[in-house]
C-alpha cells in the first residue's frame, strides 16, 4: 500500500528552518508599498502580486513535493485538503480549512484562520480595491499548474475589507494530461 | 482544534493586541518572497547602484517599523538615545528578532572615527543567493543595510549604510559587512554618554533649552548642571554635578558665540 499522505504539516513545519514571521510580514509590506508607488493603479498591483505569487508557486511546488512525502492525490478534493493542511502549514505555519464544495467537486473554498501576511495591516481609503494577499492566490495557481492542474483562484472574503475570514475560491478549470515522452531538448 | 471558527475582528488595527513576536514562517517562504523582491526590482532599474538603492528603500520601510515595534513591545516605549546604545540595540536586539541570532560582530572602523561595522558570516537574505559575475559587487545585503538605516534614522541617528562582501580566508563564501557611516553632525570626539541634539532647538529632560542658532543657553531649573561640548554642527551635553562645569560652559558658549 502506498504510504499514507500526512494529514497535517505540523511535523514538516517543525523540521524545516524557520524565520520570524514579523520579518516576513514587514518584508511583504515593503513589497506591496513599493508596487503601489511604482504602479500607482491598484489593479496593476493586484496583477503584479499575482504574478509574483505564480513565480513563487512554480518553484515552491518542488520543495513541497520533496519535503512533504505526499503521494499523488486521487482527486481534486484530496489536492485541496493537502494544500490547506500540509501546504499552508509547511510554509506559513498556519492551517487552513476547505469548504463549500460544488456538486462536481471541482470548485471549493480554502479558508484561512490565520494569515501572517496581514499583521499590522490596514488598507487606507485609496487602496480599497487592493487584494493585499493576492500573492497567495498566485502561489496556489502556479504550484497546481506544475502538477498539471489549471486553476482559477479568486478572493471571496478578505478580512482587510471587513469580512470575517480570508477565503480563497479555487476552481479547477482542466487537468492537463501529462505528455510522454518529455521533449527535453526542444 | 484551536482557532477554528470565528477569528476575532477588530475595527481598527490599533485595537488589536500586539503579537508577542513568537510566530514563525518557514525560511523558504521568506526566501521565495525575497527573491521575488529582488527580481521585481531588477526589472525596474538600469544599473546595480539603482538596484541596491531600491532594495535599501524596501529595507528602510522594514527598519523604521521594526524600531517602533520593538520599542513598544520590548523596551516599554523607550528607545536608545546614545550612539553606542542604538548600535548594540541593532546588533543584538534587532538582529535577534529578525534573524534569530545576534550578529557575529560589531566593530568600530579603524580608519574613520565615525564608521561602524556589523558583520555576519552568512547573512540570512544571502543564504540562497549567488551573484552572477557580470553583476560585480552587488550585494542583496543592501536590503539589510536598509533595515539598519531605517532603525538608525528613525531613532534620530541618520547614517549612510552599505553592504559589502568581505572575502574570508579558508571560507568559500565571503561574509557580509554592513558599514555604517554616521552623518556629518555625529562626528564627535567622544560618543559615550552623550545626548544628541539633532535639531538646533530642543528641550531636554531637565527642562533646559538650548538655542544653538543664536548661541544662548539657559537653564530653567537651577539645579541641573550641564556641560556643553562644542563640535561643529552638534551639541553634546552631559549632565554633571558640579556648578563649575555649568559656569564654564556658559563662558565657553559666550566665547564661541560668533562662530555659531
Amino acid at each position: 500500500m502506498a504510504p499514507v499522505a500526512p494529514r497535517s504539516g505540523d511535523a514538516i513545519f517543525a523540521s524545516v528552518e524557520r524565520v520570524n514571521a514579523e520579518l516576513f510580514t514587514l518584508t511583504y509590506g515593503a513589497i506591496v508599498r513599493q508596487l503601489l508607488t511604482d504602479l500607482e493603479e491598484v489593479e496593476e498591483v493586484n496583477k503584479q502580486l499575482d504574478q509574483m505569487g505564480y513565480n513563487i508557486g512554480i518553484r515552491l511546488i518542488d520543495e513541497f513535493l520533496a519535503k512533504s512525502n505526499v503521494a499523488r492525490c486521487v482527486d481534486f478534493k484530496e489536492t485541496a485538503e493537502v494544500i490547506a493542511k500540509v501546504g499552508f502549514k509547511m510554509f506559513l505555519g498556519v492551517t487552513a480549512s476547505v469548504s463549500n464544495w460544488d456538486a462536481d467537486g471541482t470548485c471549493c473554498s480554502i479558508v484561512l484562520e490565520d494569515n501572517p501576511l496581514v499583521d499590522f495591516v490596514e488598507l487606507p481609503d485609496t487602496c480599497q480595491g487592493l487584494y493585499y494577499c493576492n500573492v497567495l492566490s498566485g502561489v496556489i495557481r502556479g504550484a497546481l499548474e506544475m502538477v498539471s492542474m489549471k486553476t482559477e483562484v479568486t478572493w471571496v472574503r478578505d478580512m482587510l475589507r471587513g469580512d470575517d475570514a480570508f477565503e480563497l475560491q479555487v476552481k479547477l478549470l482542466k487537468q492537463v494530461p501529462e505528455e510522454y515522452p518529455y521533449k527535453d531538448d526542444e | 482544534m484551536i482557532g477554528v471558527g470565528k477569528i476575532k475582528q477588530y475595527s481598527n488595527v490599533l485595537d488589536k493586541p500586539l503579537s508577542k513576536g513568537k510566530q514563525e514562517v518557514s525560511l523558504s517562504a521568506f526566501a521565495f518572497l525575497f527573491s521575488e523582491l529582488v527580481q521585481y526590482n531588477q526589472t525596474q532599474v538600469d544599473n546595480i547602484a539603482e538596484l541596491e538603492r531600491r532594495l535599501e528603500d524596501a529595507g528602510y520601510a522594514v527598519g523604521a517599523r521594526v524600531l517602533e515595534l520593538l520599542c513598544h513591545r520590548d523596551k516599554g516605549n523607550r528607545r536608545e538615545t546614545r550612539l553606542l546604545g542604538i548600535l548594540s540595540f541593532v546588533h543584538s536586539t534587532v538582529w535577534k528578532v529578525l534573524f534569530g541570532k545576534v550578529a557575529d560582530s560589531l566593530e568600530k572602523g579603524t580608519e574613520h572615527e565615525d564608521e561602524y561595522m556589523i558583520s555576519e558570516k552568512e547573512l540570512l537574505v544571502n543564504r540562497f543567493i549567488s551573484i552572477p559575475k557580470d553583476m560585480g559587487t552587488f550585494n542583496c545585503g543592501a536590503f539589510v543595510a536598509g533595515i539598519v538605516r531605517g532603525v538608525l534614522d528613525s531613532a534620530g541617528f541618520p547614517a549612510v549604510v552599505t553592504a559589502h562582501f568581505v572575502p574570508m580566508e579558508g571560507q568559500q563564501r565571503p561574509r557580509t559587512t554592513i558599514l555604517i557611516k554616521f552623518a556629518e553632525e555625529f562626528r564627535l570626539p567622544s560618543y559615550e554618554d552623550s545626548v544628541h541634539m539633532t535639531t538646533l532647538h530642543r528641550r531636554n529632560a531637565l527642562g533646559d533649552i538650548f538655542e544653538a542658532n543664536n548661541c544662548s543657553y539657559q537653564s530653567t531649573t537651577k539645579r541641573s548642571k550641564v556641560r556643553l561640548i562644542y563640535v561643529p554642527g552638534l551639541i553634546t551635553c552631559n549632565v554633571y554635578d558640579a556648578q563649575q562645569e555649568h559656569d564654564e560652559c556658559v563662558n565657553a558658549l559666550q566665547q564661541h558665540g560668533e562662530g555659531w
